[in-house]
C-alpha cells in the first residue's frame, strides 16, 4: 500500500440541479502507483472528467457534491485538505490538462507569460530565472524558445497542446491527468503528441492518467487500464488483463466494436442500447440492460468488484474467476453460469 | 467561496463609505463656514448674511472696491451694511449690454450699473435722474439736457454728453429701437449739454428715456473692450460690475464712489434659475434670498416663519385674440360668441389660484392711459354666446377654428380651457402648438393659416404707445408683435397721433378710443393680469422696490 | 499603430464637415427667424431687417455655410451669439468643462462601483447578492435621471440640509448631480460586467488557470477580467458619448451651467452659431472618445493589436467591426 500514489476510495459525487440529480461518479475506486500510466476508458458521460476533476478539486462548486469518499494522494486524503493547500498541491504535485487545446489557453497572454506563471506559483526562481526556465520548457516540448512572446492565436492546434503540457510538466509533477488530449487533434498530430508524452514520462517519471475513449492510444501508452461505466469502474487490469483477458461483458462490447483487419465485415458490432441516463440509472447492475448475459440478479443487487487476480477485478455477478477461458481468434468468450 | 466574501466585502465597504462621505460632509464644521459661499452657514433662513462671506463663487474675484479714503464720514449715511442680497431671476442673463440684450431679466441686472437720463417720481411724472441737471422739449422734435458735472463711471472717467450721444445712437436699429428709433441724430453742445432731435412730434418718446436699456455707457470703455465689453460692463450706476459666473450668476458690488444715496446692500448677486421649483427649493434652502415663485409654490412660503410672500402688479397680460385676416372672425357676431363663450374669472382662477388677476382693458392698469379701472371684465354668457353663432348661420358643429398657443405653461394651460368653452358652445376647435419661436415663424408671421390665438404681453414702457403701437399699428403686423393683423387707417391714424401728441389729455381720449373699439369688438379678449408673486426672507423690505414696469430698483431695497 | 490613430483622426474631418452641415441645414429648415427672436417682441420690421442682413441671414443657405466653415477653419473664430453676441468659443470654454467634468465623473463613478459589482455578481451567481444586484441594476437602467435627482435633492438638500442643492465648483457640490447622473451608467456597467464575465468564467481557459493553483482572485480578477473587459470598454465609451450631448435636465435642477442648458437655449433662440458650434464640440469629443476606446481595445486585446498592426483598412466602422468579429470567433 505504501508505493501507492493515487488512491481513490469510494469516490461518489452527484451534480444536483433544482430538479434533478446527476449521478456522475458512484463508488469508484482507483488505484494508481508511481511511475504507473493508468488509462480511463469509457465513453461520453461516464463520468470519467469528473473523476478527474474530483482529484483536483475543481468541480464547478455549484451544483456538483461530493457525498463520500477518500482520495489519498501520497497518503493524505484530498479531500479535506485546505483550500490553500490543494493551491499548492494543483500544478507542484498534480497537474492536469484538458481536452480542447484550442480553448485551454488566455488568448490574451502570451504563452511564455502562462508557463511563467505555472512556475512562478509553484517554485522559488528569482524572476531573471522564471524566464529561462518557461523557455527551456518550451524547448522540451519542441517549440523555438523565441516564440516566448507569442500568443495562443498564433500557434495550431498542435502547438497549442504542446504548450499545455509544457505548462503542465514546468514544475515536475508527480501525478499528470490527461483528459482526452489528443481527442480534438488530427492523428498525424496526435501520434506527435503521443511520442512527446511517452519521452516526457520517461524523463520525468510522471504518473498519469490518461483520459480516452480510443483503444488505440490506451494500447500505445499506458501501464494500467479502467473501464468506466455509469460512474463506476466496471473492469480494471494490466494492459494484458485487459486487452487479452477482459471478462466484463461491457468491455467485451467494446473490443467487439472495433473492426477487425483480418476479418470480413459488411457492418461494425455495436452494444445494444443506449448510454443510461445519469439522471435515472437502472436498478442493480448499471449495464444489465444492454448486458446479453444478464439475469435477474443482475437487476436486483449491484456487483461488488470480483477480484480475478492480483492486478485485476471485475463488477459482474456473471464472470467467476474459476470458469475456464477459452481463446477463439483472439476473442474471449466467457460461459455462462 | 471564502474568496468572494472580499470582494463582496470590498463592495459593500466602497457603498458605505460613499454614503458615509456624503453624511459627514453635510455635517457643518467651522472650516465649512469660511469656506465658498455658497455653503450658506445659515440654514436657518432668516438670520441675518455673514458678513464673512465671500460674494462671488467665481474663481476670478474682481479685485475689492476701490480703497475708500473717506469711509468714516460714509458709515453715516442711513442703514449701509456689509450683507449680500441673492436674488433669483426666472430667466437667463442673457447680456449686459443694452444694445444687445434687452429682456427685462438682464434689464434688472444692468438697469443697477447703468443710469438712463430720466425716471418717474411717486407721482408717477418723469423727470430728470440723479445725472441730468435739467431738461426741457425746445421744440417739437427737440429735447434739451443738461447733464450734472463730475459723475464717473466705474472705471474713474467722467461722464461727458459725448457718451450720452454715444449711448443713444448706437442703440438705432437695434434690439433697443423701440426705445431710441425715433431719433434723428444726438447734437453735442458742450461737455454737458446736448439736444436729441428726433424724426417727428412723438408725446412717448421720453418715456422710453426712462428705461434701463436706456442707460449711459462710456464711449472708451465700449470702443476699447470691443466684442467683450459686456464681460466687464462700465456704467454710473450704484452697483459696479464684478463677475459672471457664465449660466450661473452675476455679481455686482456696491460703488463706494457713487454720486447719489449709497445702496444698503453691499453685494447683489443674480443669479439664473429657470426652473421654478429649483427656484422655490433655492429660497427654502437659504441659497437666495428674494425669488420670484410659481403659482403652486405660494402656499410653501406664504405662512412659512422667516418668509414672506410679496404679491406684485405687473404690466403683463394674457388675452385671446382674433386674427384680423382670418374670414372667420369677420362677423361680429361670432366674434362676440367667442368672448361671451369664455369665463375670464374661472380660468384666472384655475390656472392660477388666485395669483392673478382677472383682466378688464387690453392695457394693464399700471400703464399710463389704460382704462382698465373703468371697464367691466369679459362677460361670460354661453347662452347668449350660442344664441348669438346660430344668429351667424353656424350651428352645432359648424364652425372649426383654428387656435394658435405656444408650449408655454400659462399659455396652454389657457388654450386648453379656451378649447373647452368653445366645443361647449358647439364651436370645433383645432389646436396648432409648438415653442414660440416656431409658432411665430409658422403662423404670426404670415398672418395666415390661424383664426384665433392665446398670447401674452408685456408692456416694454409704462406708456401705453409701447403696446399699442406694435400690437395694432399695421406697420408692426407680424412675428414681432402684431399677431392680430389689423389693418385698418382708421386705427393706425388713431395710433399715430396719440404717439405724437405731447398734450396728456389728447392721448388719453386718443387711447380710450383705441381701447374701446379693440375690446368692444372684440379683437382682443383679455383674460388675466399677471400678478408677480416674490418670496422672500422676512428682514429683507421688498415691497417698496418692486415696479410693475418688471424692472426693480434694486439699489434702493434695505433690509427691515 | 501609430497610422491607425492618425487615419482615425484624419477622419474626423469629414464627420465634423458632415455633421456640422446636417446641422445646419436641420436648424435653418425650422421655423422661426432668428433675427426677430434675437430682437425680441416689440422689434419693428426694419430693424429686424437690418439684423437680418447684420447676421447674414439674408445670404444663400450655402453661402451661408462657407462663411461659418471658413471663419473656422482659416480664424478660429466661432462667431458670437445671435442673442447675446458674446463669442460661442467664450461660452463653450465656459459651460463644456462642467459637462466634461459631469459627465466624466459620472461615467467614472458607474464604473468605479458598477463593475466589482458586476464581477461579484457574476462570481456568485444565483445567489442573493447577484439577484438583489441585478434588481437594483434593472431599477437603476429604468429611472431617469432627472427623477432621482429631483429626489435627492428634496431629501438631501431641501429636508435634511446635508448637501448643497446646487453649484457645481466645491466637492459637495458634485455629489448629488454626479451620484444622479451616474445611476444609470452604474447599472448599466454592472450589468454588462456580468453577463461578460459570465461568459468568460466558463471559458475552459479558466479552468486550466485554476487547475495551475492560482488563487481564485487572481483567477477572477487578472485573467477573466481581463478577457471579459472589451464589452465593458465599449459601454463605458457609449455612456460617456450619450452623457455629453448635455444632460439637460439634471443640469436644470442644479443649477450647473452646463452644455445641455447651453444648446437646448440656443436652439430655442435658433442661435445657429452657438448650435453649431456646441454640436461640433459634442461631436469631435464623442469621436475621440470612440478613438480612444478602439485603442483601448488593442491594448487589452492582442488579437486586435495585431488587426491594427497588420495591412489597412479598418478604419471605417463596418470594416472594423467585420474584424471585430472575425477576430472573436474561435478558428475551428
Amino acid at each position: 500500500m505504501n508505493d501507492q500514489l493515487l488512491k481513490i476510495q469510494n469516490l461518489t459525487v452527484d451534480y444536483r440541479s433544482s430538479n434533478k440529480t446527476v449521478h456522475a461518479v458512484r463508488g469508484l475506486d482507483l488505484n494508481l502507483r508511481p511511475g504507473e500510466t493508468l488509462g480511463l476508458v469509457g465513453e461520453t458521460g461516464a463520468g470519467k472528467t469528473t473523476t478527474a476533476l474530483s482529484i483536483l478539486r475543481i468541480l464547478p462548486d455549484v451544483a456538483a457534491r461530493v457525498l463520500s469518499g477518500e482520495i489519498l494522494f501520497d497518503g493524505k486524503d484530498l479531500l479535506t485538505r485546505s483550500k490553500k493547500e490543494m493551491r499548492q498541491i494543483r500544478g507542484r504535485d498534480i497537474a492536469m490538462i484538458f481536452q480542447d487545446p484550442m480553448t485551454s489557453l488566455d488568448p490574451v497572454v502570451t504563452v511564455g507569460a502562462q508557463i511563467e506563471e505555472m512556475i512562478m506559483l509553484h517554485a522559488d526562481l528569482p524572476r531573471s530565472g522564471l524566464r529561462k526556465a518557461a523557455e527551456d520548457m518550451l524547448e522540451v516540448v519542441g517549440i523555438k524558445r523565441e516564440r516566448f512572446d507569442d500568443y495562443p492565436h498564433q500557434f495550431s492546434g498542435g502547438m497549442k497542446q504542446r504548450v499545455v503540457i509544457a505548462i503542465a510538466l514546468s514544475c515536475n509533477p508527480k501525478l499528470l491527468i490527461a483528459d482526452e488530449p489528443t481527442t480534438a487533434l488530427d492523428v498525424t498530430i496526435q501520434a506527435q503528441v503521443l511520442d512527446l508524452m511517452k519521452q516526457l514520462k520517461k524523463t520525468y517519471r510522471t504518473a498519469m492518467i490518461l483520459i480516452t475513449h480510443d483503444l488505440g492510444v490506451v494500447a500505445d501508452i499506458c501501464d494500467a487500464v479502467a473501464i468506466m461505466y455509469a460512474g463506476e469502474i466496471v473492469e480494471y487490469g494490466t494492459l494484458e488483463d485487459i486487452f487479452d483477458g477482459h471478462r466484463h461483458p461491457y468491455t467485451e462490447g467494446l473490443f467487439n466494436s472495433i473492426p477487425s483487419i483480418d476479418v470480413e465485415q459488411k457492418t461494425l458490432e455495436v452494444i445494444e442500447g443506449l448510454t443510461p441516463d445519469p439522471t435515472n440509472l437502472p436498478s442493480g447492475c448499471a449495464f444489465h440492460p444492454r448486458c446479453p448475459y444478464a439475469s435477474a440478479h443482475c437487476a436486483e443487487e449491484r456487483p461488488g468488484e470480483t477480484q480475478l487476480s492480483d492486478t485485476h477485478y471485475v463488477r459482474c455477478f456473471q464472470c467467476a474467476p474459476s470458469k475456464e477461458k477459452e481463446l477463439q481468434h483472439g476473442r474471449t468468450v466467457v460461459e455462462r453460469l | 467561496m471564502k474568496t468572494f466574501k472580499t470582494l463582496r466585502y470590498l463592495v459593500c465597504f466602497m457603498l458605505i463609505a460613499a454614503l458615509s462621505l456624503a453624511v459627514l460632509s453635510g455635517c457643518k464644521t467651522a472650516s465649512d463656514a469660511a469656506q465658498e459661499n455658497t455653503q450658506d452657514s445659515a440654514p436657518a433662513v432668516g438670520a441675518e448674511q455673514e458678513s464673512a462671506q465671500d460674494p462671488a463663487p467665481a474663481a476670478d474675484v474682481e479685485q475689492e472696491s476701490a480703497q475708500d479714503p473717506a469711509p468714516a464720514s460714509d458709515e453715516e449715511q442711513k442703514g449701509v451694511s456689509d450683507e449680500t442680497l441673492k436674488i433669483a431671476l426666472e430667466s437667463n442673463i442673457a447680456g449686459l449690454d443694452p444694445k444687445t440684450t434687452v429682456d427685462r431679466y438682464s434689464g434688472n441686472v444692468y438697469g443697477c450699473i447703468y443710469e438712463p437720463l430720466l425716471t418717474y417720481d411717486e407721482n408717477d411724472n418723469i423727470v430728470a435722474s440723479s445725472i441730468v441737471e435739467s431738461f426741457k422739449q425746445v421744440d417739437d422734435v427737440t429735447y434739451n439736457f443738461q447733464l450734472v458735472k463730475g459723475i464717473k463711471f466705474h472705471n474713474g472717467d467722467e461722464m461727458k454728453a459725448s457718451d450720452v450721444k454715444f449711448s443713444l445712437e448706437r442703440g438705432i436699429g437695434t434690439s433697443m429701437n423701440y426705445l431710441v428709433g425715433e431719433i434723428d441724430h444726438v447734437e453735442v453742445l458742450g461737455d454737458y449739454e446736448c439736444n436729441i432731435i428726433i424724426k417727428s412730434a412723438n408725446g412717448a418718446f421720453l418715456a422710453g428715456l426712462t428705461a434701463v436699456q436706456t442707460g449711459i455707457l462710456s464711449e472708451k470703455a465700449v470702443a476699447e473692450a470691443g466684442d467683450d465689453y459686456q464681460l466687464n460692463p462700465i456704467g454710473t450706476g450704484p452697483y459696479k460690475f464684478v463677475s459672471w459666473e457664465q449660466g450661473v450668476c452675476v455679481t455686482l458690488e456696491r460703488n463706494e464712489d457713487y454720486h447719489g444715496d449709497a445702496p444698503y446692500y453691499k453685494d447683489l448677486v443674480f443669479y439664473e434659475i429657470a426652473d421654478s421649483t429649483t427656484r422655490a427649493n433655492q429660497l427654502e434652502v437659504g441659497e437666495v434670498t428674494v425669488a420670484p415663485l410659481a403659482a403652486t409654490d405660494v402656499s410653501r412660503f406664504e405662512n412659512a416663519p422667516g418668509y414672506q410672500v410679496v404679491k406684485a402688479n405687473t404690466f403683463g397680460l394674457i388675452y385671446i385674440g382674433m386674427n384680423y385676416r382670418s374670414e372667420k372672425t369677420q362677423d361680429q357676431k361670432v366674434r362676440d360668441a367667442i368672448a361671451y363663450a369664455v369665463d375670464t374669472a374661472a380660468i384666472t382662477n384655475a390656472a392660477y389660484l388666485g395669483n392673478a388677476s382677472v383682466a378688464t382693458a387690453i392695457l394693464s392698469p399700471n400703464v399710463t392711459y389704460s382704462i382698465a379701472d373703468e371697464t367691466a371684465p369679459n362677460a361670460y354668457d354661453a347662452e347668449k354666446a350660442k344664441a348669438l353663432l346660430a344668429e351667424a348661420g353656424y350651428g352645432e358643429g359648424d364652425l372649426k377654428l383654428t387656435l394658435v398657443i405656444d408650449t408655454r405653461g400659462d399659455v396652454t394651460s389657457v388654450g386648453t380651457m379656451l378649447k373647452e368653452y368653445l366645443n361647449q358652445i358647439g364651436i370645433e376647435v383645432e389646436i396648432k402648438t409648438g415653442d414660440k419661436a416656431t409658432m411665430s415663424g409658422s403662423y404670426y408671421a404670415n398672418g395666415t393659416d390661424y383664426d384665433i390665438f392665446v398670447g401674452t404681453w408685456y408692456c416694454a414702457t409704462p406708456d401705453a404707445n409701447s403696446q399699442i403701437f406694435t400690437t395694432f399699428h399695421s406697420s408692426c403686423n407680424g412675428a414681432t408683435g402684431g399677431y392680430c393683423w389689423m389693418n385698418r387707417p382708421e386705427m393706425d391714424q388713431m395710433i399715430e397721433d396719440a404717439r405724437a401728441s405731447s398734450d396728456p389729455e389728447v392721448r388719453a381720449e386718443l387711447y380710450k378710443k383705441i381701447q374701446e373699439t379693440v375690446q368692444n369688438e372684440k379683437w382682443w379678449v383679455p383674460v388675466l393680469y399677471y400678478v408677480d408673486c416674490w418670496g422672500a426672507s422676512e428682514d429683507v423690505d421688498l415691497a417698496p422696490i418692486l415696479s410693475p414696469t418688471g424692472y426693480h430698483q434694486w439699489w434702493k431695497i434695505t433690509a427691515k | 499603430m501609430i497610422r491607425y490613430i492618425i487615419r482615425r483622426v484624419l477622419f474626423l474631418i469629414p464627420t465634423l464637415l458632415l455633421v456640422s452641415f446636417l446641422v445646419f441645414a436641420i436648424i435653418q429648415a425650422a421655423p422661426g427667424d432668428p433675427a426677430q427672436l434675437a430682437l425680441g417682441e416689440g422689434a419693428t420690421a426694419e430693424a429686424v431687417e437690418t439684423k437680418r442682413q447684420e447676421l447674414g441671414l439674408d445670404q444663400p443657405f450655402l453661402i451661408q455655410y462657407l462663411n461659418w466653415l471658413g471663419n473656422v477653419i482659416f480664424r478660429f473664430d466661432f462667431g458670437n451669439s445671435y442673442r447675446s453676441n458674446i463669442s460661442v468659443a467664450y461660452q463653450i470654454q465656459n459651460y463644456f468643462p462642467n459637462t466634461l467634468k459631469l459627465s466624466g465623473m459620472a461615467v467614472l463613478l458607474g464604473v468605479l462601483i458598477g463593475v466589482p459589482i458586476g464581477i461579484a455578481a457574476a462570481v456568485k451567481q444565483y445567489s442573493v447578492f447577484d439577484n438583489i444586484v441585478m434588481s437594483f441594476a434593472m431599477i437603476g437602467m429604468s429611472m431617469p435621471a432627472f427623477v432621482l435627482a429631483l429626489v435627492m435633492l428634496l431629501l438631501f438638500s431641501v429636508t435634511l440640509r446635508w448637501l448643497p442643492p446646487s453649484g457645481f465648483s466645491t466637492f459637495r457640490q458634485m455629489i448629488l448631480p454626479v451620484v444622479a447622473l451616474g445611476m444609470q451608467p452604474m447599472a448599466i456597467c454592472a450589468r454588462m460586467t456580468r453577463s461578460s464575465m459570465l461568459e468568460v468564467i466558463r471559458q475552459d481557459y479558466i479552468r486550466t488557470i485554476r487547475a495551475k493553483g492560482q488563487t481564485e482572485l487572481r483567477v477572477i480578477v487578472g485573467h477573466a477580467f481581463k478577457n471579459a473587459v472589451m464589452p465593458i470598454l465599449t459601454t463605458v465609451g457609449l455612456q460617456f458619448g450619450a452623457l455629453i450631448g448635455g444632460a439637460f435636465v439634471t443640469e436644470t435642477i442644479f443649477l450647473i451651467p452646463g452644455f445641455g442648458r447651453l444648446l437646448v437655449t440656443a436652439v430655442t433662440n435658433r442661435d445657429y452659431p452657438l448650435v453649431l458650434g456646441g454640436v461640433v464640440c459634442v461631436a469631435m469629443t464623442v469621436a475621440l472618445t470612440n478613438l480612444l476606446i478602439d485603442i483601448a481595445y488593442a491594448f487589452v486585446d492582442p488579437r486586435i493589436r495585431a488587426e491594427f498592426k497588420g495591412a489597412g483598412g479598418g478604419v471605417f466602422p463596418w470594416q472594423k467591426l467585420k474584424k471585430l468579429v472575425l477576430a472573436m470567433t474561435p478558428e475551428k
